[in-house]
């Protein structure tokens, strides 16, 4: 039902932004603009970069918007964009989507310090295949519904829960044999 | 270990580790160093509807046009050309005077004082420049088709792959900047078509002539590209390649299986010849798919009804940006986009040369 009356509302703006509605498209931005940075930083393992694939992504859209004629899967259609922006900026940069930086200090008691362990996490995510690292940093980058993630990915919210369960499963496996499993979050 | 199922302390790690607060969506910004974008999606704004930006835009416009008369007779003397009238088509006032950098999106056809004229199809756009002493246009998207007044010296539309130069003649031009459905790649590129005259298409990277009848293709980053003109090419290719696009555009079925070598294909769909992935363009399973769906054909004429009754094409344009051939010369690859309508779909056909200069799609 949720998703119902939100592709329902999405439909709507677009078809309003389409006829030069300014301010429909504004909303679409506010709507869609950090799903779409999380999106860009699933690929690209950093928030500035992501947020500046964001920036061109929604200029794109902006552009294009008339060309899309199934309206209430702007969010589906948004995210192909930003899969090829960020595509392309990889390829300018010539390497693959990076991890984010490792941190090599250890506490004095010789524990690993507590952003040694966030990398960990980060570096765990960044290993999961891209379908499901995309729907995991979706998911905690800023608490984005299901619903959300079912139209930006173009998934049903249903697949979206199934993925999410696995890859949460692999990430478990992949801390827990890196040394950083379930006991060492306990502190 | 016993916790890997437990999902709370996960839940709170990832969280903390990828949560982002300082993400903010800023509209205002983004809209301020975005205005070709805004403009693009504003400029077809009933006028009620547009922003006040837009409007106070075009109510300038309409009270520079109550003084076109005027200005019409300094024009006139100054040479200023890019005095224009929309043609009897066109629903809008007969008469107005573009300033620098004013956006005109399609449909419509613009007419020059100089004579020449622009038809912009649905969803193209131009801008004219900032210099309105310069003949010419700055072309944003979509495709328009160019006529230019002769004698009158150069006419360039300018594209962000490149700019065209032209005297005195007739042309099309298609500048395409989306997303292909079939491989969700951004598709960049400006084509070329001449049906009178000639033009030079120029970037930093190459330049090249067309006359009538004559097409090229620019993609981003790229020199102009026509194959017909590429020498390493050998002519069979070419013919062969203008000839399935012929067929394509044409939606002729009979012309498009005249460019397989049925007979081969059917000896492979009967398992008469070996499997050659040189010669076959599939893999060995899509050989076997291809067989079982062959399985009741038999004779290679049968095979030719099919492949002429199954040709799936909407007609639009073929676009081909690049062609590359194998060190032996007997195999070529192409890249091309092909554009019907709202849809684009990037190809990579390929060809293997079999004995007797016969160059056979592999598909």
């Amino acid at each position: 039902m949720r998703i119902d009356s939100l592709e329902q509302n999405d439909a709507v703006l677009v078809e309003a932004a389409q006829q030069g509605r300014l301010d429909s498209f504004g909303a679409l931005y506010q709507r869609y603009h950090n799903p779409i940075v999380a999106l860009a930083y699933a690929q690209l393992g950093d928030k500035h970069s992501a947020e500046d694939a964001a920036q061109e992504v929604f200029a794109i859209a902006c552009r294009d918007l008339r060309s899309l004629r199934e309206r209430d899967r702007f969010g589906a259609w948004l995210g192909g964009i930003c899969r090829n922006v960020t595509k392309q900026m990889l390829r300018v940069k010539t390497r693959a989507a990076p991890l984010p930086a490792e941190a090599e200090e250890v506490a004095a008691d010789g524990q690993p310090k507590q952003e040694e362990q966030w990398d960990a996490v980060r570096k765990a995510v960044w290993k999961l295949p891209e379908a499901e690292r995309e729907l995991v940093v979706m998911r905690y980058f800023n608490g984005f519904s299901q619903a959300k993630i079912s139209q930006v990915l173009d998934m049903t919210p249903a697949a979206v829960n199934g993925r999410l369960t696995r890859a949460k499963r692999r990430i478990a496996e992949l801390l827990e044999r890196d040394g950083f499993g379930s006991e060492s979050w306990d502190a | 270990m016993g916790r890997v199922n437990d999902d709370k302390w996960l839940e709170e790690v990832l969280n903390k580790a990828i949560h982002s607060d300082d993400t903010r969506p800023d509209f205002e910004k983004w809209k301020a160093s975005h205005p070709e974008a805004v403009e693009m999606l504003t400029s077809r704004t009933p006028q009620s509807q547009r922003p006040p930006v837009i409007r106070r835009i075009v109510m300038n416009a309409t009270l520079i046009k109550l003084a076109a008369a005027a200005v019409i007779v300094i024009a006139g003397i100054v040479g200023v050309t890019q005095l224009t009238r929309n043609n009897s088509e066109m629903p809008t006032d007969a008469m107005q005077i573009l300033g620098p950098r004013t956006l005109l999106t399609g449909p419509m056809t613009q007419l020059f004082a100089d004579g020449s004229s622009v038809q912009l199809a649905e969803d193209a756009s131009i801008r004219t420049f900032a210099d309105m002493t310069k003949r010419g246009f700055e072309h944003l998207a979509g495709q328009i088709d160019v006529t230019v007044a002769k004698g009158k010296g150069e006419f360039i539309v300018s594209t962000r792959y490149g700019d065209v130069k032209a005297l005195g003649t007739q042309f099309t031009m298609n500048v395409m900047d989306e997303v292909a459905e079939n491989v969700k790649e951004r598709v960049q590129l400006l084509a070329v078509k001449v049906k009178e005259g000639t033009v030079e298409v120029r970037n930093d990277k190459g330049t090249t002539t067309l006359t009538e009848n004559q097409d090229v293709v620019v993609a981003a980053n790229a020199a102009p590209y026509d194959f017909n003109k590429d020498e390493k090419l050998p002519k069979e290719l070419k013919a062969r390649i203008q000839s399935m696009i012929n067929a394509l555009k044409a939606k002729d079925g009979a012309a498009w299986v005249a460019n397989y070598n049925i007979n081969y294909v059917y000896k492979l769909a009967k398992g008469q010849v070996p499997y050659d992935p040189n010669k076959f363009g599939g893999t060995a399973p899509d050989l076997e798919n291809m067989k079982k769906s062959l399985g009741n054909v038999t004779s290679p004429e049968e095979l030719a009804k099919m492949v002429a009754s199954g040709l799936n094409s909407n007609g639009g344009e073929i676009y081909i940006t690049s062609i590359t051939m194998n060190k032996a010369g007997d195999h070529a690859s192409a890249k091309c986009v092909s554009k019907n309508g709202e849809r684009t779909v990037v190809l990579g056909p390929q060809w293997h040369n079999f004995d007797g200069g016969w160059w056979q799609v592999d598909d």
